[in-house]
């Protein structure tokens, strides 16, 4: 009920509200809670702009989100709408909040891992490695070379059916809907290989500290071989079907643009960061896992805005396919899935912090440990989190319907973000 | 038909107009009915998709049922909503679309209103709906709502003007207004048509006819991935029914004046057709041009669309953009020449109709999922040995067990006494099944747990044990049994 009082009619607020420019406006009580109010409400009580043409105008403070179509959960953003056009953007996160890092200082590392599936939920299999690579950081464990393929080509795989959701859904928000089921139908068969690797299709659960859970079942590596020429090919029909498109590229060339300066200083990573030109993966600069074994180039765009990040996504998912083709060549035939990995893990007192690629950027997990069965701080740096920090300043000036077009070239997964 | 109109008005003549008005809502409906049927099954196929199946043979009847759910639904109007206001939009938007196909003539002798200004009463009347949209955005008191019947008033604006004046052509060359004596016109074979010396006008109409539709790429108004539903978020039941239908009629009008105007009405296209009724050609081609609307237009299933710039022309700044948005359009976009990228991805669609469906009939055929699925547990109280791990390493503690002394007084240990899983919190994470060393707990395939009740989805030591269909097989994983000690 409290919510419906809110929303107070439009026209009412215009007939409260003195004419335009005179003194601060402040809109209607309980839009923007106490809370909010101490942090970043001050940015919503600038007065309205002053019109051109002599206009009188109002300006129209409106929710996006929680629930709203194109935010891909549970999110929120408060804008201040001049007409069509954005003056302020504030994000407003933690409505999927699950307290995954106090959560975990309870729990031993074993079963923190299916926690870590439910953050990036759209790929779990990197959320599971990150952990598990810190663990093993901090036990200096040895994996054996089975399991280091296993991981790196369900990592790769999961990259590629990640970006396909992104690619999926992106093109949904700005109006397309074909898209989305053909990159889902494509995806579908990434997650029934999962299925039949470790008998989920979303959240996995399948790596270990010291190897992986499952090994391959007979014939899942030639089911993966088949797949990549399979994917090749698709990958250039998503092309002719979208990426050529001229009204697509009326609606993201040039929008939600920064330079390598400016997504540094935010911290961005992944595509959000290449896109500027700034060359920086971690698979290439800081290798893990086996990466520093293969083949493959860091796409990097020129100028920053949407359709570069959408351009580097694609590409990223035709390199990710030429490591699977190195990987399934190079497959050991034989071999342990499970490292010596102590029964209990207990890793000695100390820290330890663990970075790789996800598909959306730099994953990490910061750990530290009183050498008990639980860590005594976990702290994962997430992706989607860091990278959405940006969006308030691309907002500016933008009109309704890039809103949508930056948000959605951010690629961010609510489970993330709220963790 | 217009004989009717020069007799004195009485009973019989009366009842003869009521009659031809129902079969002509009759026919309308049908259309609307089947068109929303149809684009669904297109789009469908564009995208691997079965389509509507369920309801009837060939799911003919979805549409019918779609109907009936909006008509029996709850109608809620919001509180804060202007109420008389929020009841006439719809009716405002929906009455002109209806009156407005009097004037559409169907064959040399069918057509209900033979108006001189034919023309200039349906562009007229069309215009109305855009009041209604933009009253229903307004009288919702939704934010949303209001911007999307902000965007419908200056996409009207935008879009109206090139939509008359590329008629203009044709009025001029034929001299009349009269949609019939039009058609008249173009007698003689389809070089006679219209839309031959008036190609540009024809393409102008075309895609300014689809923006009237409000249909992708210019679905500004709805715009449901920024503006959820636009003017009609607030709308439920036959109110947004109305919204629908008057949307419907307006394709079927839109496809009946394109015939009418640049594509020859009942005229056949070669002579040697002349043979074929105009009563059967004009629906003919009403499908075909409806065919291209879906096509060509909403393949809203294949493309991203909205120019960027259509938004822009909400708000304030819709006089000074207009400009802009509309060579933006015509000039940038739409030029043939750049018309590649769009043929390209079209091309790709055509060649999805074909492809193979990926539909699952699921509860119909069930889903067979591989050996290593984890699914519901299934446990055996006869292997338990009460050692707790399963309980202790569960992660949501959605186990509970009890052990009670062994029967058997020869015998040491536990045996289970009760044993519950909490399915509402219960992860299916699998670790439960890969501590147990006795595999009394394991994983079946089974996955369908939904209930009616919360506390249905808590499971007891009974069921569990009835869970034995689909047991998974392999269930000794790599986790370490034994192996080094930790070397804390």
């Amino acid at each position: 009920m409290a919510q419906l009082e809110r929303i107070e009619p439009i026209r009412e607020q215009a007939e409260a509200e003195p004419a335009a420019g005179s003194g601060q406006q402040t809109f209607a009580d309980g839009d923007i809670s106490a809370a909010y109010e101490a942090t970043a409400g001050g940015l919503l009580r600038a007065g309205p702009p002053e019109s051109g043409d002599g206009l009188r105008t109002e300006e129209l403070l409106l929710n996006v989100g929680p629930q709203h179509p194109s935010t891909h959960g549970v999110f929120r953003v408060i804008v201040k709408l001049d007409g069509e056009v954005i003056r302020e953007a504030i994000p407003v996160m933690g409505y999927l909040h699950r307290g995954t890092e106090k959560l975990a200082e309870n729990l031993n590392y074993t079963q923190i891992i299916p926690y870590t599936d439910r953050m990036d939920y759209v790929s779990a299999m990197t959320n599971n490695y990150v952990l598990v690579n810190a663990v093993e950081k901090m036990l200096q464990l040895e994996i054996p070379e089975r399991a280091q393929f296993l991981r790196l080509i369900v990592m790769e795989l999961q990259r590629i059916a990640s970006h396909m959701v992104w690619w999926g859904t992106y093109l949904l928000d700005i109006g397309a809907m074909s898209p989305f089921l053909f990159a889902f139908r494509d995806r579908e068969i990434i997650i029934n290989l999962f299925n039949e690797l470790c008998g989920a299709r979303l959240t996995y659960n399948y790596m270990r500290v010291g190897g992986v859970k499952w090994d391959a079942p007979p014939g899942w590596i030639d089911k993966v071989r088949e797949f990549i020429p399979y994917m090749r090919k698709k990958l250039d029909e998503y092309n002719n079907l979208v990426s050529g498109n001229e009204i697509f590229l009326a609606r993201i060339q040039g929008i939600g643009k920064y330079d390598a300066q400016t997504a540094i200083s935010y911290g961005l990573s992944g595509a959000n960061l290449r896109c500027t030109g700034v060359s920086w993966d971690l698979r290439k600069d800081q290798p893990y896992c086996i990466y520093d074994r293969f083949e493959f180039d860091v796409p990097v765009g020129k100028n920053g805005d949407c359709y570069d990040r959408y351009l580097l996504r694609l590409e990223e998912m035709r390199q990710s396919l030429r490591i699977l083709e190195q990987a399934v060549a190079q497959f050991p035939d034989g071999g342990d899935i499970m490292g010596k990995a102590p029964r209990v893990i207990r890793p000695p007192e100390g820290e330890a912090y663990a970075a790789i690629e996800s598909p959306r950027g730099e994953i990490g997990c910061y750990i530290i440990s009183r050498g008990k069965q639980e860590p005594f701080r976990l702290k994962f740096r997430r992706p989607s989190f860091v990278n959405l920090q940006i969006l308030p300043k691309l907002l500016v000036g933008e009109t309704m319907t890039n809103l949508i077009t930056i948000l959605g070239g951010i690629d961010i997964v609510v489970g993330e973000v709220d963790a | 038909m217009m004989h009717f109109l020069e007799q004195p008005f009485g009973w019989s003549n009366f009842f003869v107009f009521l009659l031809l008005g129902i079969v002509m809502l009759l026919i309308v409906l049908g259309f609307v009915t089947y068109a929303i049927y149809f684009e669904r099954k297109v789009i469908g196929w564009m995208q691997f998709r079965i389509g509507p199946n369920r309801t009837g043979p060939l799911g003919l009847l979805q549409s019918v049922a779609d109907v009936t759910k909006l008509l029996i639904k709850e109608d809620t109007i919001p509180r804060k909503a202007e109420r008389q206001l929020f009841i006439l939009a719809p009716v405002i938007t929906f009455i002109p679309s209806f009156a407005a196909i009097a004037v559409l003539p169907f064959a040399s002798n069918l057509f209900f209103a033979d108006l001189d200004v034919g023309i200039l009463y349906y562009v007229a009347l069309s215009g109305i709906s855009t009041i209604g949209i933009v009253l229903g955005g307004w009288a919702s008191n939704n934010k949303y709502a209001l911007l999307g019947g902000m965007r419908s008033a200056a996409q009207m604006i935008s879009y109206e003007v090139p939509l008359v004046i590329s008629v203009v052509g044709i009025v001029m060359m034929t001299g009349t207004l009269n949609l019939r004596l039009i058609v008249e016109g173009q007698a003689g074979g389809f070089w006679h048509w219209n839309f031959i010396p008036q190609i540009i006008g024809f393409v102008v109409f075309v895609i300014a006819g689809i923006s009237e539709l409000n249909r992708t790429p210019f679905d500004l108004p709805e715009a449901e991935s920024e503006l959820v539903a636009g003017y009609h978020v607030e709308y439920s039941g036959f109110r947004f029914a109305f919204f629908m239908l008057a949307e419907y009629v307006y394709v079927f009008a839109i496809a009946s004046l394109t015939t009418v105007l640049f594509l020859g009405g009942w005229q056949s296209p070669l002579p040697v057709l002349d043979f074929i009724p105009g009563i059967i050609l004009v629906p003919a081609q009403i499908f075909v041009h409806r065919l291209f609307l879906l096509l060509a237009a909403r393949d809203a299933a294949a493309h991203p669309d909205r120019p960027a710039h259509g938004s822009r022309l909400a708000g304030a700044a819709a006089a000074r953009d207009r400009q802009h948005f509309r060579q933006r359009d015509f000039n940038g976009i739409g030029g043939w020449g750049r018309m590649k990228g769009i043929m390209k991805g079209l091309g790709v669609t055509f060649k999805a109709m074909t492809a193979k469906k990926v539909t699952y009939a699921y509860p119909d055929v069930p889903l067979e999922m591989p050996d290593r699925f984890r699914g519901i547990q299934h446990f055996e109280p006869d292997k338990c040995i009460v050692c707790n791990m399963c309980a202790k390493i569960c992660p949501t503690e959605c186990i509970t067990l009890t052990g009670k002394p062994n029967p058997d007084p020869e015998k040491k240990g536990k045996v289970i006494d009760t044993y519950d899983i909490n399915f509402e919190i219960c992860i299916l994470c699998d670790l439960c099944t890969e501590v147990c060393p006795t595999e009394a707990i394991v994983m079946t395939n089974n996955f369908e747990l939904s209930t009616y009740s919360r506390d249905e989805l808590f499971k007891d030591m009974k069921w569990l044990t009835d869970n034995n269909e689909n047991v998974r097989k392999e269930n000794n994983s790599a986790a370490p049994k034994g192996g080094a000690k930790a070397n804390a």
